[in-house]
């Protein structure tokens, strides 16, 4: 079993969206696009009870939930043991949920089996609402018969989902959060629930522990340090109590209840002693939990028994190599699993349909895969490029507000070592402005495909904007890209006949004397401005520099030793986000011309 | 599936050997985890009485749905939401009950639907299958397709002047070949014996044997005073108090006498009686008393519920307005809605509550279908409708809730010569 799509509404900042899951699901975007909420509202419908922790009024879209307001979140389960629904007696009768027919292809929900392709399904939901008059949230679980049942909490004829029903599932979540130096003792009900599923509680080794400590072989009251103290205590005693008590120390209370609380985790590496788990670092902390659950989710396997796992942030505390075995274990172990992610590795694991970028706007929930096609026999080489080879880069631009397209790889290069060299310099940003490199994300354009580039991106991306160079290819690109539907809304451009390359020279050019400090990163002395723009746009094999990175870090290190040439190195990135971001007032060095009704055109004018 | 049908006359015992052959149904056929069986009845009493003899069955041990075809069909239509959209069918509203089941009986049309029903409800038991509408028999024939079904019918028993002749007892002889029962248990008294066989066929009505008697009573006191001795005679008998007709109050002013005035030479009585009223009459009593206006506010209506003192349902509505106002956050009510409300809550109290017991009681023979009765007294007003046939039905189902001892009384002399009392000629035969 499988859950096949979530919709929420009117759950945090969703007002309203629909998720699509494949097997593996990886969920990218930037900061509050969602992630995290879409895996909290699995967690309301499939938690057990003590995952749900207690709704509050922020819990719902706008934060001030009126009568009528509710908390909706509805999945739609397939892969069913059978596709048959009088094969699951359990999932579809009368009191139970009502079959209904979901096409993999569209998406789509259907009444009634119309193709072989259908897969059973059943649709549950989670719905709460807020009572002004208690000031507590009531929440319900139940069979969502049809999109038109209005209220789960008026109508009569709700059908709530039993517990049984949702542990089938087996859904697990490893929060973000997940430091706790405790995972593997009995403190934890996760563990509690393996050592349940392995083969019970180690009930002799605990009886024999506590025997022990009944019958220490060292009393620590017989310890001559003690003894005065111990046989004082004793006396008075004595002369209180007729029968004669004395005192006992013991370690713990003694009790098997005692033994299973004092059971602390340990790990002992080769070349050392036994070191308790708090005292480890986070990586071992932090992998605790991933480990047990794959225990749980190995067992569950070969029961025949679905586990699905929610894991925010597998990154966290772990170095990439680790990651990627992770992220294939868990894989391998999991009938299914919904990884959230900052990481451009992680997410590049898995296949490019199954990695969902969300955005939220204005409320509205968004989750589009990389490719809703996947890569085939007919995609072209740059898109290929983008979502195989460059998958880290391109999933790294994408987790920008802006998405900027330039024409091509050395513009990639180019524009990235000078923002980093921006950044490192800790140059300060005008207040009313975002720093490029926070705001902007730059994609590895191939074969100069910036109209393939960006009509791919724009289908998951809102804000993606292409970045033209001012010569005859340039007003090719720029024709093309009007043509596009949708068309890009802005479009930045060199001026006329520049591209990248004259850009350099003239943040170089804010000062006097910078030529001769380029003299040890280029192959031959550039001894005018048109020397360097020659060699800066002339390939490798012809005598030039072009795409040759060594060079291209040699220069814009000198141009970060320069004050002046940072100070323009500045401005420009400021106003290219700023045009990318649409806060555009202030903006010098672009001059803006609306090419069509739908699209502006920022020139570079500096 | 299979089909096991009985038919036979009034206290045969077809409830009993419906729920015999269940018995031995789930002893070679046992229920799965989740699986229950589905009882359907007509009306709530009769649901009650089910549900009293399924949960006697040591086999069954709860696992059971009684409940009325009304509520299942709306259960159905309700769930299955989505389908009835994709064949068209618009979901019929509050109380339409008749097309709630013609939609149910459209669902359960579909194999689909037949096997999710089958698949928790794998035997299905029907009683008294002749009041089965054609909308409500398309429901029993939809789940015979994949359902076990257990079903007893007597067309003599129907009431239903439209289902002539009977759709249920006649689609029953092209699927199964129903057993007949015709020994009767429900009484052993040989006049009571001869008096229902009698009406049944069509012969002159015995009078005046010590266990059925018929009298003439012109005049309402008469018959009150008939019907005084006759309670006081039997006491401690549950009595039922049966008429065909309510029009024209000849019943009601007879049971009005009894409960208000001593009679007779002995001065017996006066007798409570009262009538068993129908849900719609409480509810419209209720209305009454509430006097509400058009459209109100919630502080509006809750000061109206005030006026019915805190009988029922003030509290009942009180908490569905609150929670209307709270949960759906409704500010105004409108006159029709909070009456369907009221409707509705006196419906629900019928369905989950049970009516207190009395030892008399006045009702029509429609409210008496299928229940049983130390004695019953039938009154027989000029007003009862319907040609000798109808008429015999009618009296057949009053004079066979008794299980002691019957009395008829006819508002005049002459209707003792005329159907239902006497052999009608070939003229009388409705063409």
């Amino acid at each position: 079993m499988r859950i096949a799509e979530l919709s929420i509404k009117n759950f945090r900042g969703i007002r309203e969206g629909k998720v699509t899951f494949g097997r593996h699901t990886v969920l990218v975007g930037p900061n509050s696009s969602g992630k995290t909420t879409v895996i909290e509202a699995m967690t309301m419908l499939f938690g057990r009870d003590r995952l749900i922790r207690t709704l509050t009024e922020h819990d719902f879209f706008d934060c001030d939930p009126q009568p009528a307001d509710r908390i909706q979140i509805i999945a739609t389960l397939v892969d069913f043991e059978s596709n048959a629904h009088n094969d699951n007696l359990d999932w579809f009768r009368t009191d139970r949920a009502v079959p209904k027919w979901y096409d993999p292809a569209t998406g789509q929900l259907h009444a009634e089996k119309v193709d072989e392709r259908h897969l059973l399904a059943a649709q549950i939901a989670f719905a709460a609402r807020f009572d002004r008059n208690s000031l507590e949230v009531e929440t319900v679980r139940y069979f969502h018969d049809d999109d038109s049942v209005a209220d789960p909490f008026s109508e009569d004829q709700v059908v709530s989902v039993p517990l049984k029903l949702i542990r089938e599932l087996g859904f697990f979540l490893i929060p973000a959060n997940r430091t706790w130096e405790r995972m593997m003792s009995f403190d934890s009900e996760l563990f509690r629930r393996v050592v349940a599923q392995v083969g019970g509680l180690p009930s002799d080794a605990v009886r024999d522990e506590r025997a022990k400590l009944w019958k220490p072989e060292h009393p620590l009251e017989t310890d001559s340090k003690l003894k005065n103290l111990v046989d004082g205590v004793n006396n008075e005693l004595a002369g209180l109590f007729s029968r004669k008590p004395e005192l006992r120390l013991r370690l713990t209370g003694t009790d098997s209840d005692a033994v299973l609380d004092a059971i602390t985790p340990h790990f002992q590496f080769p070349d050392g002693p036994p070191i308790p788990s708090r005292r480890q670092g986070m990586g071992m902390l932090s992998l605790q939990s991933i480990i047990l659950l794959l225990q749980l989710a190995q067992l569950r396997a070969a029961q025949g028994k679905s586990f699905c796992l929610a894991l925010e942030e597998p990154e966290l505390h772990v170095p990439p190599g680790l990651q990627r075995r992770l992220t294939h274990r868990v894989h391998a172990l999991s009938t299914q699993t919904i990884i959230s992610t900052h990481s451009p590795l992680v997410a590049s694991y898995s296949d490019p349909t199954n990695v969902l970028m969300l955005q939220i706007d204005n409320g509205q929930l968004v989750a589009n895969p990389l490719t809703k096609t996947g890569i085939t026999k007919s995609s072209p080489n740059s898109i290929r490029k983008l979502l195989q080879i460059n998958r880290p880069d391109t999933i790294t631009a994408l987790m920008h507000e802006c998405v900027l397209v330039p024409e091509g790889r050395t513009e990639f290069d180019l524009l990235r070592l000078m923002a980093t060299a921006l950044e490192l310099q800790g140059r300060d940003v005008p207040p009313d402005r975002a720093a490029f490199g926070t705001l902007v994300g730059i994609v590895p354009t191939h074969d100069s495909a910036v109209v393939l580039t960006f009509t791919a991106l724009q289908l998951v991306h809102p804000s993606v904007v292409p970045l033209i160079d001012g010569d005859r290819a340039g007003d090719g690109y720029l024709k093309d890209l009007l043509g596009t539907v949708p068309s890009p809304r802005t479009v930045i451009r060199w001026g006329k006949g520049q591209t990248l390359e004259h850009i350099v020279c003239w943040i170089l050019a804010a000062t006097t004397g910078v030529l001769p400090s380029l003299g040890s990163c280029l192959p031959k002395s550039a001894s005018s401005e048109a020397d360097l723009l020659a060699l800066l746009s002339t390939k490798s094999s012809e005598g030039g520099v072009k795409g040759d990175l060594v060079v291209y870090e040699g220069i814009v290190g000198v141009m970060a030793q320069k004050k002046e040439c940072l100070d323009r190195l500045s401005v420009l990135l400021t106003e290219i986000a700023g045009v990318c971001s649409g806060q555009i007032g202030g903006i010098k060095l672009f001059k803006a011309v609306a090419a069509t009704d739908k699209t502006n055109v920022f020139t570079f004018c500096g | 599936m299979k089909i096991i049908a009985y038919e036979g006359p009034a206290g045969t015992g077809k409830t009993t050997r419906l729920i015999q052959s269940l018995e031995s149904l789930l002893t070679t056929d046992p229920l799965r985890d989740g699986q229950r069986v589905l009882a359907l009845t007509f009306m709530h009493g009769s649901r009650r009485r089910l549900h009293e003899r399924l949960s006697g069955l040591p086999n069954l041990r709860g696992r059971f749905d009684c409940t009325t075809f009304d509520s299942f069909a709306l259960m159905v239509c309700h769930r299955c939401k989505s389908l009835l959209a994709r064949m068209k069918l618009p979901l019929p509203g509050e109380g339409e009950f008749d097309k709630t089941s013609d939609c149910c009986g459209a669902l359960l049309e579909k194999a689909s639907i037949q096997s999710w029903i089958a698949a928790g409800f794998p035997a299905v038991v029907v009683d008294e299958a002749q009041d089965l509408s054609n909308e409500r028999l398309r429901i029993v024939i939809g789940l015979a397709a994949k359902c076990s079904l257990l079903i007893a019918a007597d067309e003599f028993q129907c009431l239903d002047d439209s289902l002539k002749p009977n759709p249920a007892v006649e689609w029953l002889q092209t699927v199964a070949i129903p057993e007949k029962l015709s020994c009767i248990y429900r009484t052993k008294q040989p006049d009571l014996l001869q008096a229902a066989l009698a009406i049944r066929s069509g012969a002159d009505v015995p009078a005046n044997e010590s266990g059925f008697k018929v009298f003439a009573t012109p005049n309402a006191k008469f018959a009150a005073t008939f019907l005084a001795n006759a309670i006081a005679w039997h006491k401690f008998d549950a009595t039922s108090i049966i008429t065909p007709s309510r029009k024209g109050r000849f019943a009601e002013t007879v049971v009005g006498l009894v409960t208000q005035h001593q009679l007779g030479k002995q001065k017996v009585g006066p007798f409570s009686c009262p009538w068993e009223r129908t849900d719609d009459d409480e509810a419209n009593a209720a209305m009454g008393t509430l006097a509400l206006p058009d459209t109100m506010s919630h502080p509006g209506l809750l000061s109206c519920i005030g006026s019915l003192q805190g009988t029922f349902p003030s509290a009942a509505l009180g908490e569905w307005a609150d929670k209307q106002c709270h949960v759906a956050g409704r500010v105004s009510f409108g006159k029709e809605d909070v009456e369907r409300q009221i409707t509705r809550l006196f419906s629900l109290r019928r369905h989950y509550s049970h009516s207190a017991k009395c030892r008399r009681v006045a009702m029509t023979v429609h409210q008496a279908k299928n229940r049983e009765f130390d004695g019953a007294i039938v009154i027989w007003p000029y007003t009862v409708a319907g040609d000798p046939d109808q008429k015999r039905r009618l009296l057949y189902n009053a004079v066979t809730r008794a299980r002691k001892w019957c009395l008829v009384l006819t508002q005049s002399q002459e209707m003792l010569d005329a159907p239902p009392f006497k052999a009608h000629s070939p003229s009388d035969l409705k063409v």
